[in-house]
């Protein structure tokens, strides 16, 4: 099989969602992100390629919480990809948009433009406690000061299995998962091969009473899909907008 | 070929203040059998339209989709004729010489206001109204009609008291030096010019400020008409520099009919000396600048929807220029047609003829890009109205499908059309019986203000630039 | 009339060229405060660089910040020089003669200054040369013509060359006659630069030729730089930047912005190198009339763009609005930029009297550059601030102390240059000005003397 059978997707069950926050830990374990100190929150350059929003609907004391995980949406129609001057993203064979890290040169035209706030700035240098170091993932490379970094739906794991599939001559490799979604307690995160009609994600994606994307009006045909369990769920973007005010 | 009293040759110029008047006030005035002959084709073609108008009218004012030839023809003819005066106005805000005896004909078609006041009034009640429409007035209840007639009402007067501020001291001039049934009416409207210094010094700031606000009512009224009439019944379309386009296009045919109107005046109407070569020209070069702007306000527009790509833009591309994508057969598409032509004509070959200076300074190469361009224009009308009444679907942030119920113009939209046109060259022709076409109080300013004396090895103009 | 002195060729000389062969303390009073605000604002720059962007008030979502605010103005700012020369050229206003070059000149400063603000805001300035350059040949791989960023260096370089040239055109005549007014080493320089000008027909003609070809040329140029420039902004999908009035609406303002600073302009020529007898109040009077046409340009662009935001009634357009009109300090800013760049300056100038009074031009040109500077922050900054709907992320962004430094010493860079540039050749240029004197004429007509002007043409005219 080639690069191009696979088109990556996930879907994210926001009723299954709680708001633990795993994902969020996992994904910084797992993909070498900086530790983010509490000055980075509060000047609001935290790094994290998967985060959960908070939508509050309601008066109290009757509140009802939402929780949006939201990472990079691998739109098939990429707003970010255009306006990078130097390439440094871009669309690959499987449907996922990649940084090269390499190439940029840290315009932040890309994260402008991007409609889901998927895309962070290294303000500073990534620096790590001496205990840590032997902590990183050889697998990612470590991002210098000045450029973008983003969601890579753990493109390391994707390599080894796809590798690992041409290897022995499997079919589809179904059986790996992103970091996120390995640690998800809740099953919320779905992640596969949506060329492979049988895969879980792809079965979720085909739930018209549920599947949403996130922000359609947009046109960006993203490879996420929100899974929602209302009556009005085609109009779930509309929907979170409202909620959103 | 006359000659200065310093023996400079100059092309036609009258020498003398004595010739000028001579010629303005008695010669170029004589309504002769054909003249008469066709004011009264005029008066039974604007008839017809006008009867044609009603007949549209009593056909029924609830679907607006039967309108659209109508509206093709009202915004067309008004974009055609309301822009003209701007280019007697504005060339005397920037004090050019050289528009001195082509101003009146321009500012002339300010009498069309009325026509287009009278003939707004049906497309006004043929308009489906804002529920559930974007729009500039929010939820007003009366807009778009109130706002809009208003400010069509204010832009009409303003350009009627323009026109008569600007003809007060001809008038008198015709009250003083002229004779039958044309004086009489000129001193019922001079009223008392006798062109004292305070007369005057009025008379030019009465000028600069209705100037001015006819200016800025020339852009207000485009702004709400090609909002209102156009941009709020497409779902999903907002532009704001669809208005501006809509005005500067209005400048571009406005001239290219203004210098079509020179060209006749000069050949048919005896006034060749003065629509020279100079002031083809100089109109030429301007003509350039607008056609450039037509691309430019165009592309301003485009290039951001088409860069954009979000889907409800990509509609508005397909309903305004390229026509559904979903039919392959681009001759099946009557969008993209009327683009190819609007474009086509507008900006690709005006701007390739216009571009060359051997074209521009001619009498002939101006006047043909202004046919090229009226022509282009109105396919860029078409485009523009056209689509955008065919559709039947209120409200939405976006267009769903692409109107495919184009269809024909009937007679009576025809016969509107021919009507409306007539009307505007019949009030020009009427008032051309009381006054003449060349300003005879600004061409004798202009020779007061313009002296040639030698200058070097030869002769130089010297224009005076009083402040 | 009254004050339009006439000089002798040679007077013209002695008046315009004392700068390049004397030092008056004047000039270097006039010289310290620009320079100590270039040297904080290179202090400013090397701790930007030496530590990153996080000494910015930059953060997410506000990627962009006060550099871009001050690159917009910038190259808004550069649009003077061509307005003045190219298009008065071609419209034949006489009135522009003296201050053409000042205008060119700063259109070429600003545009330096305006092309350090992307380099020093990307996060690793040492790589922007991927930017302009094709690089890795051997990879095949090229900069994205894609996008907006690739339109920015290649319209500014475009402009940028063209302004140098239109500057050194009209430079030559001069440096042949400091050329001839030296000796030694500074008539060897002067000598190179002047290329040969020995003032044959010839040579004016071509220099002539030059002179309209370029100005019709340059115009296209003119207008693309800011409409480029705009689509930075515009080309995206964020609600409020994509707007399509933005093209004409940034050129406008960037007329208005930059023909005010050049009102400064001659206003501070006049009081620091006593150029009285070249710029009159007459032209101060021209100038004024000018911005009134294009300030209500401005106007309605700014009209346009701010109705339509309402036109569709969505929720993120209403919140940038919110942002503009309610929320501190843009609900101050807001009004702080309408009053300056419109409501006080234009009834002024609309009197002849204010037109013609040298303090109250300079003060409210200044007040115009105010309102404009306010101008592009009101539009850049609150719409990538509530970009898009998802709220969780909205913020405020709030400039830091290198950032506010680097703006004040960008202002301070191109005052420098231009008094360097006045120590090197005359700020009027003479040739024009003696051109001008050729041409100035009077006409009598009844009992008064009017002010005249030679209309150059190959052929004789009918009006």
């Amino acid at each position: 099989m080639t690069m191009s059978d696979y088109k990556w997707g996930m879907a994210v069950d926001i009723d299954a969602c709680t708001g633990c926050q795993a994902c969020v830990i996992a994904c910084a374990a797992e993909n070498n992100l900086p530790i983010n100190l509490e000055r980075d929150f509060t000047e609001r350059r935290a790094i994290a390629w998967i985060r959960i929003e908070r939508y509050w609907e309601g008066e109290y004391p009757n509140v009802h919480a939402y929780f949006l995980p939201v990472l990079c949406q691998h739109c098939g129609n990429a707003p970010c990809e255009p306006v990078c001057p130097v390439y440094a993203t871009y669309h690959n064979p499987a449907g996922l948009n990649v940084q090269v890290y390499n190439r940029c040169v840290g315009t932040r035209y890309c994260a402008n433009n991007c409609p889901y706030h998927a895309r962070f700035f290294n303000y500073r240098r990534p620096t790590w406690p001496e205990t840590f170091h032997n902590y990183l993932n050889p697998d990612v490379t470590v991002r210098e000061r000045g450029i973008m970094e983003k969601c890579t739906f753990c493109i390391q794991r994707i390599n080894a299995a796809v590798r690992i599939a041409k290897r022995t001559g499997t079919d589809a490799p179904d059986h790996f998962m992103t970091a996120c979604e390995q640690a998800c307690p809740t099953d919320a995160l779905t992640f596969g091969n949506l060329n492979d009609p049988n895969s879980r994600v792809s079965q979720l994606f085909a739930d018209e009473s549920r599947a949403y994307t996130l922000q359609e009006a947009i046109g960006t045909e993203p490879n996420i899909r929100y899974l929602k369990g209302v009556a009005t769920a085609k109009a779930g973007s509309d929907e979170m907008a409202a909620a959103a005010h | 070929m006359t000659t200065t009293h310093n023996g400079h040759e100059a092309p036609g110029a009258p020498a003398t203040q004595e010739e000028l008047t001579q010629e303005l006030i008695h010669d170029a005035r004589q309504t002769g059998p054909r003249m008469r002959r066709a004011l009264w084709i005029l008066a039974l073609l604007t008839a017809l339209g006008a009867t044609a108008a009603i007949l549209m009218m009593l056909g029924g004012l609830d679907d607006h989709t039967r309108w659209k030839y109508y509206a093709v023809a009202y915004f067309y003819v008004f974009s055609l004729v309301m822009g003209i005066p701007m280019a007697g106005i504005g060339l005397r805000f920037a004090r050019a010489q050289w528009r001195r005896p082509t101003s009146r004909a321009a500012e002339l078609f300010a009498l069309a206001g009325p026509v287009m006041l009278v003939f707004f009034l049906p497309i006004m009640a043929a308009h489906p109204g804002l529920e559930g429409r974007n729009s500039l007035w929010m939820d007003w209840r009366l807009g778009p009609w109130f706002p809009d007639l208003i400010m069509l009402t204010a832009f009409v007067c303003i350009g009627l008291a323009f026109i008569y501020v600007s003809v007060l001291p001809d008038l008198a001039a015709v009250r003083d030096h002229g004779n039958g049934r044309s004086r009489n009416i000129a001193a019922s409207l001079a009223y008392g010019w006798i062109g004292t210094a305070r007369q005057w010094a009025m008379h030019k700031s009465a000028l600069g400020i209705l100037g001015a606000m006819y200016i800025s009512a020339y852009a207000m009224t485009h702004t709400v008409f090609a909002t209102d009439f156009a941009m709020v019944l497409t779902p999903g379309w907002k532009d704001p520099i669809f208005p501006a386009f809509h005005a500067v296009t209005g400048l571009q045919m406005g001239l290219g009919l203004f210098i079509v109107v020179q060209f006749a005046l000069r050949k048919w109407g005896g006034l060749a000396r003065y629509f020279e070569l100079e002031q083809f020209w100089a109109y030429g070069r301007l003509l350039l600048a607008l056609t450039l702007f037509w691309f430019y306000f165009f592309w301003s527009g485009f290039i951001l929807f088409w860069y954009g790509r979000l889907p409800h833009e990509q509609q508005i591309i397909a309903l305004l220029a390229f026509g559904d994508p979903a039919i392959d057969n681009l001759l099946a598409r009557p969008q993209l047609w009327m683009f190819v032509g609007a474009i086509g004509l507008s900006f690709i070959t005006a701007f390739l003829l216009i571009m060359w200076n051997p074209v521009r300074r001619s009498i002939l190469g101006p006047a043909v890009v202004g046919v090229v361009i009226i022509i282009g224009n109105f396919f860029d009308r078409l485009r523009i109205y056209v689509n955008t009444w065919s559709i039947e679907q209120v409200g939405g942030h976006e267009l769903h499908e692409i109107p495919t119920n184009i269809g024909y113009p009937g007679l009576l939209e025809i016969l509107v059309f021919i009507g409306m046109l007539s009307a505007v060259a019949l009030m020009i022709l009427l008032a051309s019986r009381v006054v003449p076409f060349v300003s005879l109080w600004e061409t004798r300013e202009a020779l007061l203000l313009r002296v040639v004396r030698p200058f070097g090895v030869g002769h130089a103009h010297i224009v005076a630039k009083p402040d | 009339m009254q004050d339009r002195p006439v000089l002798t060729a040679s007077q013209i000389n002695d008046e315009l060229l004392w700068p390049v062969f004397e030092l008056r303390r004047r000039h270097v009073l006039a010289f310290l405060p620009p320079f100590i605000l270039v040297m904080a604002g290179a202090v400013a720059v090397t701790i930007l660089i030496w530590q990153g962007l996080w000494i910015t008030g930059l953060q997410r979502p506000a990627f962009w910040g006060f550099f871009i605010v001050n690159f917009v103005f910038w190259i808004g700012v550069s649009h003077a020089g061509t307005m003045i020369s190219s298009i008065l050229r071609l419209t034949q206003a006489e009135w522009k003669r003296p201050i053409t070059r000042a205008a060119e000149v700063m259109t070429v400063f600003a545009l330096v200054t305006s092309l350090i603000h992307p380099v020093i805001h990307a996060g690793r300035p040492w790589r922007i040369i991927y930017w302009l350059l094709p690089y890795d040949f051997t990879r095949g791989i090229w900069p994205d013509v894609r996008s907006p960023l690739v339109w920015d260096p290649v319209a500014i370089t475009t402009y940028l060359t063209g302004s140098i040239l239109f500057v050194f055109t009209a430079l030559i005549p001069d440096f042949a006659i400091i050329r001839d007014q030296s000796t030694g080493m500074r008539r060897t320089i002067y000598g190179a630069l002047a290329m040969g000008w020995r003032g044959t027909p010839r040579q004016w003609q071509l220099q002539g030729i030059f002179g309209i070809l370029m100005s019709a040329l340059i115009l296209p140029v003119f207008v693309s730089v800011h409409s480029i420039v705009s689509w930075d902004f515009a080309a995206s999908v964020v609600p409020a930047w994509h707007v399509t009035v933005y093209a004409p609406y940034f050129v406008i303002g960037a007329v208005h912005s930059g023909v005010s600073m050049v009102l400064t302009l001659m206003a501070f020529m006049r009081w620091i190198f006593k150029l009285e007898n070249f710029i009159w109040e007459d032209h101060f009077d021209a100038v004024g009339r000018l911005l009134i046409f294009i300030a209500t340009a401005w106007l309605f662009f700014f009209f346009l763009d701010f109705a339509f935001s309402f036109y569709t009634r969505e929720e993120q357009e209403i919140a940038v609005m919110e942002r503009r009109l309610l929320e501190w300090p843009f609900n101050a800013i807001t009004i702080i930029m309408v009053m300056t760049s419109y409501v006080i300056p234009i009834p002024l100038w609309l009197n002849r009297k204010v037109r013609r009074n040298i303090a109250l031009m300079f003060w409210t040109s200044i007040l115009v550059n105010i309102g404009m500077w306010l101008e592009r922050f009101f539009l850049i900054i609150p719409a990538i601030e509530r970009k898009q709907e998802l709220t969780f992320l909205w913020a405020n962004y709030v400039p830091s102390l290198t950032e506010s430094v680097i703006v004040l010493a960008s202002f301070g860079m191109v005052a420098m240059l231009l008094i360097i540039f006045a120590k090197l050749v005359p700020l009027v240029p003479a040739w024009e000005q003696k051109e001008g004197q050729v041409f100035r004429s009077e006409v009598q007509i009844g009992e008064v003397t009017v002010p005249a002007i030679v209309r150059e043409s190959e052929e004789p005219r009918a009006w």
